[in-house]
Parts: C-alpha cells; structure tokens; sequence
C-alpha cells in the first residue's frame, strides 16, 4: 500500500488513487497523417522498467488530480512528484 | 430518508443542508474575488473558512463547494455568480444529489478510521479540514466542524442505504 | 513417561479448570493454558502424523514456530482448519482434531504411506505417476494431501477492519519491545505495542532470566505497571503483526473472540489494522533451531526453549528422563530450570569441545553429566523417542568413532538461534549472514525502520535495554556459535533426518534437489517444498540453507535466503474481505422512487450498480408475462419509466463545443441551441465505448447524456483528456446524474397526459420537435424536458430535482389514471429497443466492435477533423471487407422461443460446428410483431440480408434469416407526431 503525496492533498493511501501508467505519452498532433506503427506504439507499447518507472497517477476519490510520479519499480521508493505537463526530472544515481 | 431509523446515536442527518459546487477555469484571482464575495478569508487547500452561516471549501483545484441553508446558500451564489462575471465558471446546485451525515465524537473517529485511510490526527485532519476522500468504496467529503471531534460527511445521495449499511457495522474503537 | 504438572507456579490459573476435547477424549486444563500446554501436562504426546509420511509426531516448539502440533478447531461452519496448538488459548467446550490421521492417532491407515517412503521422495510427483495419465492418479493424491479439512459452510463470523495513524508502533511484546514501548512513551508520543499472544515479556518470560536485577516476571510486571500510567500508550495482545508493506505500512490481526468459549462470543471475531506509525521498532524475537539427526523427528523430542517456556509459563516438565544436546549455552539453563523442578536431567550433550567451566560446573552440582565435543547421531523410538545415541562429532557434523546410548524419554535440542527478520525483510530490509550466530541478522542502515533485541542478534540483555533508546545496536558478547547443519554418521547426508517437519522434508531430499540441479535456494524450496508449509520455514529455512551450502560448497551469503512474504502467520480469508460481503461487497445504488417500485411489487435486478425494476409484476403474472403486457401497453397506451440512472454530466466553456467534437464521433458543435443529438463515443482504441444524447443549452453550454452506470467514469474520461492532453481548452465538467431524477413518459397517448399538466412547458408537436429540449415547471416543480425516444414511440423525458422526484411522479401517475399509464421496467424497455434495432453498448458491442460496424462509417467520412479513437478505428483490421456488422436475425423454424444469445451464426446448409461468423448479441419475444426477435454481429452482415443462415447453441440448431435491424416502423412515422 504505497503512500503517496498528492500535490494538493497532501500523503495519501494508494487506495485513493488510479495509476494511469507510463509517463508522458505523447499523442501524435496529427493522428490522420501518423503511419501504423507510430500509432501503435502510442496505444500500446509501453517501457516495462527495473527501476526507474515515470508514470502518472490519478487521485481519483481524492481532489481529482492527475501528476506525474518517478519511481523505483524495485523498492517503490517514490523520488520525485511534478506537475502533469511538468518534463520527467533528472535524477542522478544517488536520487 | 426512510431508513433514517438504522442509524447510530453518534450519526445524524442533516436534511436541510444546501450544497453548490463551483468551479473556475484558470482565473488566478478568482480564489480572492469568491472569499471578498462571501466576506470569508480564502481557505487554503483542502480547508473551509465560514462566515454568515456559509462554509466555503476549497476540495480541487479551482473547485469549490459552498455549504449553508437553502436560503443562504441562494443568495451566495447570486455574490458568486457576480464576482466572477466574465470568467469560464460553472455554478450548480448539487443539493439533491447528496445526502449529508455527521459522525460525533470517537464514534464517529472509529467509523472514518474504519472505512477510510485517512490520518485523522489532528496534525492532518484538523478542525477546519474539508478534503474528499474513498469511504468503503465510494467517494465522499469530509469536513472536521469542532474538535468533539464531529464530522460533516457528504456523499453521493443514491449511495444511501450502501453507506448506513457500512456505518452500522462499525463498531466504537475509542 | 511423558509430561506432566508441577503442583505450584507457573502463569495460569488452578481454581479454574477448563474442560475440553482431544480427538474425541475429554481431558481438562486450566486458564492460562493453550491446547499445547494442557495436553502436554496431561501427558499426550504423540498429536500428529507427518503430512506425507504419516510418521508419529510430538510438540516441539512453544509458539507460531510449531511445525507438528497442527489442529483442527471446532466443527460444521465454524470449523478452522490447521491451526498451531501452541497458538490456541483453551476455552470451555473446546474441541479439536489432528488434520493428518485417519481413522486416528495411533491407528492411521495412511501410516502405509512409510512403507513406500523410497518411491515418494522430494517431487515424485514429477516424475512418478505419469503412466497413462497423471490424471489417473491425481485425484487420490490430492485427496491424501494437504493436512486440516475447509469448512464446507460459510463463515459465520464477522470480521473488522481498520487503519491506525501513529507516532510510534512497536511489534514484539519481549523485554526489547517493551523498553523500547516506555522509552518512546515518555516523551508523550502515541506508541502502540503489539504483541501476537496472550502473555507479555517474549522469550525471557519462559525463564527464570533477571533483567536489571529482577526476576523476569517481576521485571515484566513493573513494565506494565507504568504503562496504565501512561494513556499515550496503547498495549495489545493477541495481535499478531502479519505483514510489513510500501512506505512502512504494518498490518496487524487482533483476535477479538477466538480465546473465549463459543457461547460467550459476539461481535467481530477478528480485526484487521493497516497501521502507519512514523516511526516503527521491530522487536520480533528469535527463533530456535532443531539439529538435524536421524530420527529427530520422535515424539518426545523438543527445542530446548519450547521445553523451558512449558515449564515457566505453564508449570509443565515435558519428561521424565531427560538428554538435552546442544551447540550453545542457551539450552544449558533449559537443563538447569527443569532439574530445579525436580526433572531428570540425564546428559547435557554439547558438541563445544569446551563450553563454558561456569557451566559445567553448575551442571556437575546438579548431577548433569556433561560430554562435549559429542552430538545425537540418531534416535531411538517409534510412537515415542525412548533412546538417543550419541557420538563424537567433528565441526562438520560428522560422527566418528564409537557411539553410546542414553536412555531418554525427552530429548532437548538447541542447532542455534535465527533472529525473526521477517517483517525486516519484507520491508525491504537487507540480511547478512553473521558467522558468530550462524544465522542471518538484518543490516541495521538497510531500512527505515529500527530493529532492537533478539531480532536484531542481540540476546545480551543490557545490550537490548541500552538499544531501546534509539542507539545503535552494539555487538553482543559471548563466543560465537559453531553451526552444525546436519549430523550424520556417513558423508551421505540422511534421508531420514528431518529438517522441514511439517512438509516431511530430510536432508536426503535437499541432496537429491542439489543433484539434480536445483542448486539455488529458491529453487531448492519450490523442489522439496521446504519452507512452504503453514509455518512457513521457521525451524527449517535456515537449516536447509546450511545443507545446501554444505553440498554444494558455496558460501551461506552467496547461496541467500528465500524470499518473506506475508503473512507471518495464516489468516482468515473473512478478515481480509472485512466489510465487503453480501450488502458491502459493492455500492449499489437505488432510484429515487425505490419505495414506490416496491409498493408496486417491482421485480428488482441490479443493471450497472442501480437496482431498477426488471418488470412490475400483477396478481398471477409471470415476470414474462408482465414484460409482454408492459410493452403492449407502450406501444398501444402510455407507460412510465423511471430513467434516473442514465448519466447526465454539464460540460461549459468556450471551447466546449470543440472538446465534444474531439470526444465524440458525431459532430457536436453543429447542434443548435435547444436541440438534441444521439451521438456515440470511441476509446483511443477505436472500439464503442458509450452512447448517449447530447444536448446543447447554450453556445457553450451542454447537457452530456452518458449510458446508464457510465455516468462517472465518461466523467473522469472527459477530465482526463482536459487535465492531460488538451490543457489549454477552456471547459468545466461536472457530473449530476444523481441530482436529477426522471420520469419517461412514452406512448401514442403521452400527449394526452402530459397536456392536463399544470405546466408552462407546451407539448404539442408543433411546440415540441422531436430531439429537441425545454425547460420549464411542472406542478410548480423545475424541470427539464427532452423529447427522446428510445423505444421509437412519442416520448418525453422529464428531469426534476430528485427529492421532487415523488411529487412529479404521482402527478404523472394521476395525470394518466384514465389513460392506464402502466409503469415499465427494464426488461420491457429492452424488449422495445429491440424491435426498433436500436443498439445496447456492452450487449450489441464489445471490445472489438468499431464505429462502422455499427453503421457510422459515413458520419466518420464526413467529419474531417480528428476525434478521439478515429485513427484507430482506421488500422487495417478496421478496413477489411468482412468484419462484422449489426443486424437482425428472425427465426424461420416456427420455433417461437427467442435465439439464445451468444449463439453462433454458421451459413445455411453447415451440419458441424465449425468456425462461426458471428453471434446473438440481444434475442426477444416481441408481442408486437407476435415473433421473437434478435440482432446480432454478423460478417458482412449488412451486404447479407435476406439471407438464410444457421444458428448453434449448446448442441440445438436453429434456422434464422438476417434482416434489418429494425423490425417495427423503419420509417419513424410514429414519432412524426
């Protein structure tokens, strides 16, 4: 049951929240002109990591709030929270 | 509410509640103009400030619900809609969609610690709180009026009988 | 010879005896005790047969860590199967069975089972009984495995749960927990102790240890004195911590009602805590380990501890005639406390060449006699051990030399003591192993959380109490403790030495996993099952690691430890639904004129979370007939319908129009002002996901209508695709389904009745188009009307705030009386849409259904600009020829009962079942057309029709001819009115 912090809401119980998965991704601007295999990567493939995981959350029965969490898939350690049109942060080995 | 009667001593109903549920698109000013209009100071995230009978909460960014009676309430949302004239706004009264309840006292302290994950210390959940939560498995506000503590719980009315069903399963752990 | 009561001391109560039963035999305790203790003193000693073996088996351990003594408790619905008997508290009236035995203890016919111990070793099953089929013999084998019985009843019992904000949780009720508890509490923190039994003071309460110059009760006593002082101080028993999870969440069982009799019960019977303390200490103790001989499985042979912890908590010596053998000084007082109690202590067996003179010399005041550097090679025994031999040993584990024998009815034994990081490691704690203690002891920095006493692998006393306070853990004193894994007289390791009692696993089994291959340690536990039964390894993990390392000559620290799992010990399966069975398993939701749907004597079904009347019922009808009569009624008077659950979201903005575009495929931004718009909405996948009416109130003000029980998650979609991708548009969305009720109003008469309204609103068809909206009052209540039909007759739908959801109702039901309005219920309207070939999303379409095959390809061409799912549904799958398409079937055999949905279209002429061309999706009697009707998916469906076709479900065939989709009135002149 991890705990995150909601950037209006403060640290909340996973429960609360929907996770929305991988982190950005980018719906192509011009779908109509997007070949099959573009738009098939942006419905379907998504990195699979060990490790450091970008992905949003949704604080669905909470404020409603969708954003951006960087996390370790090993340890679920939580490193960083950012805005949802926010760019993933850097963060160096000893994050 | 007929099945009023299953209800514990420590959680009453509170039929005459009104609700509005306000929401401004990207206006930065509009948390001040919405406090001045209703002369209350501009609750932080997840609070509520209360003057003249009105709670005002700040549950989202840019959302808002007013709470007071019927009449109070009308005449709030004529300040409301006047303040913020010209913006995107979207004012509705969302009383008959809710059912409101109070939980008294560590009762009702047991009930929340039982049905949400919320940290209901004080240091969290203080007098003044007003934040929207999961209670079982269905949405809520919750709102912490006076440290007995009593709580203002506010659902989504068609959920009724689920949620007394719930609180009267619970059992004082106080 | 076997166990028995001392007259005095002890911590239960003598002036109450407690009755209770064992395999059909009544015997008596006193409270205090547990089902181990009382049986113990009684003199039971054979209480078990191995799980695969059926071998005689004897308590050995004191607590969760008993692999022999597992019960079953109670019987019918309230039977709980496999659990530790030292765990079970007695009550009055209990009742308990051993689980592995039939006909009984002592004669068990699956005894049979040792004979052909040779051919059942380690996982026989994969190699053995394959011959025809594994199939033959599956069913007998799995009908002789596994140990206590399920109950074949419901649970009776109620269970609770709940969450917990603290400053401080401390697990484990030992002495470390306990300074720790007080250290804590005296700054006035919330602490919360917790321990998994009835009695305070862990490992050193079942000794005659002293603790800063105390005895170890009065030590404990003291402790608890100035907890009551202290009301920031929770203390709990019987709350055993099950598991420690992300971000330092600890879950805790506290059992409410299992220590009481039965009568005496009410209540939930256990609760289930998810805590979050800010800081937590894990005070969890030590586990002891058995030597690994052969024959260390007899009865009558016990951890040294257990034996100790029987005597100080119970007033019970476990024997009469007694060989303690032992690689550490721990067991040496288990000696010394039992002689004190008048217990004869025949040997003290140490395999130290020299352990400590102080020791040895209070043994040799006692009349022990001592033998070091000597160990058990094997004993002696069948239904009880009556002799051990011993023998020199060297340092690994090898007996050489001559042997003697020493008669014994009781054989203590101590291989060394693991620290219980189980909670340390599941909370992301890493282990080292610690060659001093022969065992693995946690990395102090590794966690977040703090670890303290024996659970740390510090069993010095003042090193324990100087941690509590929030220092360092020091080194604990004394020598280091050589570990003997296995002891045997050959290089061969045993087959009949037992390491994982409970799943009959020997040290011969983790050979022949060693020699096949399965040299890691976590294929090592899933080969043998060693490790995987209910006591989860406690006495045999760290054994079995040693073996391994041993054979295969690789260090302890390479080879590692499996990894923990919650929860440390089994727990109902009630507990962890809590509150969500029957009425709380899911939210359901009612309409607002509930109570009059019942007075009408409405069968009720759940449709999407609501529960909505399927049909109302009259005096004799069946709910088929009622349905049949419902839609005549509609199609030839007036009914009334109660259309609440269909989700009606607010969606304003500037920019609203344009974000509806982008949602839906029909194009949004053209509608007027007061019209309505039956528009249909894709997933990014492309498929159909929802249907509704949209209606535009002003330029940018809509009224969103969503499918019934859709409501909120089109909601959180809407939201979604504005707080992430479209971030710039300017519009608000808001969901109100539940702060309208409405009442659907349909039929050729519907203008009849709704004209005698007191109303401002004019219903006449010049005033009122169809697909259009108005608001106005009725009755003096606000309301807002649509004129929509999903039945394809005259229709109003009128929404008023829900609480004047009743008044409107009667006035409409009073306003209809001489016109028999007839209330209708879901059923009947399935029936009408039905016959109209208007679709139902999720039944007419699944996920693979895509907007042309449904008939909306044209509306996609024309609409040029990008919505959501249009690029999907243009992949080359969503271009071929034949995909699917929605039409009707009617049945050409004469049969009048409806096509079974999900029946499979095959082309006419087909005698096998072979790949289909498509399904029923929705099948009706329609009294209208006197025939029953069904649409379905079909490829190509739309270029078939007239076609003849077949139909196949569970073996019938049927005959059927596609048609339009649309069975009644195609051309829409009932709703030209």
């Amino acid at each position: 049951m991890l705990l995150i912090e909601c950037p209006w809401c403060g640290p909340r119980a996973e429960s609360e929240y929907r996770c929305g998965g991988e982190s950005p991704i980018v719906r192509p601007a011009d779908p109509a002109a997007t070949d099959d295999a573009a738009w098939a990567d942006y419905l379907f493939y998504r990195d699979n990591v060990k490790g450091l995981s970008f992905e949003r959350w949704h604080h669905r029965f909470g404020c409603g709030l969708w954003f951006n969490i960087a996390r370790d898939t090993v340890s679920h350690r939580i490193l960083a929270i950012y805005g949802i049109t926010d760019p993933r942060p850097v963060l160096g080995p000893g994050a | 509410m007929s099945d009023a009667s299953l209800m514990p001593a420590w959680c009453r109903h509170d039929p005459d509640l009104a609700v509005a549920k306000v929401q401004v698109y990207d206006a930065p000013d509009a948390a001040d103009r919405l406090a001045a209009a209703l002369r209350v100071r501009m609750p932080t995230a997840n609070r509520y400030a209360e003057a003249g009978g009105i709670m005002l909460a700040a549950i989202a960014p840019d959302e808002w619900l007013l709470i007071g009676t019927a009449d109070g309430l009308a005449a709030a949302l004529e300040r409301t809609d006047a303040a913020l004239r010209g913006e995107t706004i979207l004012t509705l009264d969302v009383t008959h969609g809710l059912v409101a309840l109070r939980l008294e006292g560590a009762a009702g302290t047991a009930c929340l610690a039982a049905f949400t994950a919320l940290d209901l210390r004080p240091a969290s959940t203080p007098v003044g709180a007003a934040l929207r939560t999961r209670f079982g498995d269905i949405g809520v506000l919750v709102a912490c009026t006076d440290d007995a503590p009593t709580y203002l719980l506010l659902a989504d009315q068609s959920y009724t009988p689920y949620l007394l069903h719930l609180i009267g399963q619970s059992v004082c752990l106080g | 010879m076997s166990g028995y009561r001392l007259e005095r001391s002890g911590d239960i109560d003598r002036s109450r005896p407690i009755n209770f039963r064992w395999e059909g035999r009544s015997y008596t305790g006193f409270a205090g005790d547990t089902l181990a203790s009382a049986l113990l003193a009684s003199g039971v000693r054979m209480i078990g047969r191995s799980f695969k073996y059926h071998r005689p088996r004897g308590l050995i351990a004191a607590g969760l860590d008993e692999p022999n003594f597992i019960v079953q408790l109670e019987r019918g619905a309230g039977t709980t199967p496999n659990l530790k008997a030292p765990y079970v508290e007695l009550y009055d009236g209990l009742d308990a069975a051993p689980v592995n035995a039939w006909p009984s203890l002592r004669f068990d016919l699956l005894a049979a089972n040792s004979i052909f111990k040779r051919f059942i070793p380690a996982a026989f099953y994969y190699k053995t009984f394959m011959w025809p089929t594994w199939r033959l013999f599956e069913p007998l084998i799995r009908k002789a495995a596994g140990l206590g019985a399920s109950p074949k009843l419901p649970d009776p019992d109620c269970y609770e749960q709940t969450s917990a904000h603290i400053d401080v949780l401390i697990v484990g009720g030992g002495i470390a927990g306990l300074a720790a508890a007080q250290h804590a509490a005296m700054s006035g923190k919330s602490v919360m102790l917790v321990t998994g039994g009835r009695h305070w003071g862990g490992r050193l309460a079942g000794t005659s240890d002293s603790v800063e110059g105390k005895p170890a009760a009065v030590w404990i006593k003291d402790m608890l004195r100035t907890f009551t002082a202290m009301p920031n101080v929770t203390l709990m028993t019987r709350t055993l911590a099950t598991g420690h999870f992300d971000h330092g969440m600890v879950s805790l069982c506290e059992r409410l009602t299992d220590h009481m009799p039965i009568h005496e019960r009410s209540g939930p019977r256990q609760r289930f805590w998810r805590v979050r303390a800010d800081a937590l200490i894990l005070a969890t103790g030590a586990i002891e380990r058995p030597l690994v001989f052969r024959g260390n499985d007899r009865p009558g042979i016990m951890l040294a501890g257990a034996a100790r912890a029987y005597l100080h908590r119970h007033a019970v010596v476990a024997g009469r005639e007694i060989v303690v053998a032992t690689t550490n000084d721990s067991a040496w007082y288990a000696a010394f406390d039992l002689a004190e109690a008048g217990a004869t202590i025949v040997a003290i067996i140490d395999t130290r060449p020299s352990p400590s003179p102080a020791l040895v010399e209070r043994a040799e005041a006692l009349g022990i006699m001592v033998h070091a550097s000597m160990a058990p090679t094997e004993a002696i025994g069948r239904q009880t051990v009556r002799a051990v031999r011993i023998g020199c040993v060297s340092s690994a584990g090898r007996i050489h030399g001559a042997t003697q024998t020493l008669p014994c009815d009781l054989l203590l034994m101590s291989g060394g003591w693991n620290p219980a990081v189980h909670l340390h490691s599941q909370g992301a704690g890493r282990l080292k192993f610690d060659p001093g203690l022969s065992s693995f002891i946690p990395e102090a920095e590794s966690s977040g959380h703090r670890i303290i006493g024996g659970a740390a692998g510090d069993f010095a006393r003042y090193s324990t109490l100087a941690a509590a306070p929030e220092q360092a853990v020091t080194r604990r004193p004394g020598p280091p403790q050589a570990a003997l894994w296995s002891i045997s007289e050959s290089d061969v390791p045993d087959a009949e030495a037992w390491v994982d009692f409970q799943n009959d696993v020997t040290a011969g089994d983790i050979a022949l996993a060693a020699r096949e291959n399965f040299r890691s340690v976590e294929h090592l536990k899933r080969y043998t099952t060693l490790g995987m039964a209910s006591d989860q390894g406690k006495t045999s993990n760290v054994n079995g690691i040693g073996i391994l390392s041993t054979l295969l000559a690789k260090s302890i620290e390479a080879i590692g430890t499996t990894k923990f799992r919650p929860p440390y010990d089994p727990i109902p399966f009630g507990l962890l639904a809590g509150h969500r069975i029957g009425d709380g398993l899911r939210p359901r939701r009612q309409l607002a004129l509930h109570d009059w749907h019942v007075g009408r004597n409405a069968s009720f079904e759940e449709y999407g979370g609501w529960m909505r009347p399927a049909a109302y019922l009259r005096p004799g009808e069946s709910e088929a007939d009622a349905v049949r009569r419902e839609v005549l009624a509609v199609r030839t008077e007036v009914g009334i319908f109660e259309a609440s659950p269909l989700g009606k979201i607010e969606v304003k903005g500037p920019d609203a129009a344009a974000f509806l575009d982008l949602m839906y495929v029909n194009r949004i931004s053209t509608l007027k002002p007061g019209r309505c718009r039956y528009a249909i909405m894709l997933s990014e996948n492309g498929t159909v996901f929802d249907d509704g009416v949209v209606t535009r109130l002003t330029d940018d003000h809509f009224l969103v209508g969503t499918t019934s029980g859709h409501a909120a998650i089109i909601t959180e979609a809407f939201r979604e695709w504005l707080q992430c991708e479209w971030t710039t548009m300017r519009v608000l969305v808001e969901d109100v389904t539940t702060c309208w009720a409405v009442a659907n109003v349909v039929g050729p008469q519907t203008r009849s009745v709704l004209d005698t309204l007191a109303s401002d609103i004019d219903f006449s068809a010049d005033a009122f188009a169809h697909m259009t909206a108005q608001r106005g009052y009725i009755g003096g209540i606000p309301a807002r009307v649509a004129r929509v039909s999903f039945t394809g007759e005259l229709s109003y739908e009128i929404a008023v705030p829900w609480r004047c959801a009743g008044a409107l109702w009667e006035t409409l039901i009073a306003a209809g009386s001489s016109h028999g309005i007839v209330p209708f219920g879901v059923e009947a309207l399935m029936t009408l849409r039905i016959e109209k070939g208007f679709l139902h999303i999720g039944a007419d379409t699944d996920g693979t259904t895509l907007p042309q095959d449904i008939g909306l390809g044209a509306i996609m061409a024309k609409k040029t600009q990008d919505f959501v799912g249009r690029r999907s549904a243009h992949r080359p799958d969503g271009l071929r020829g034949d995909r699917r398409s929605f039409v009707g079937l009617e049945a050409t055999d004469g049969n009048a009962a409806p096509l079974a949905i999900g029946a499979h279209i095959l082309p006419a002429g087909t005698t096998q079942p072979q790949p289909g061309e498509g399904w029923v999706t929705s099948s009706t009697w329609s009294p209208t057309l006197g025939a029953p009707l069904a649409l379905a998916m079909i490829e190509r469906g739309e270029k078939r029709i007239g076609e003849n076709v077949r139909v196949w479900d569970l073996g019938a065939w049927r005959e059927a001819r596609i048609t339009r989709a649309c069975r009644y009135d195609p051309q829409g002149t009932r709703l030209d009115v």
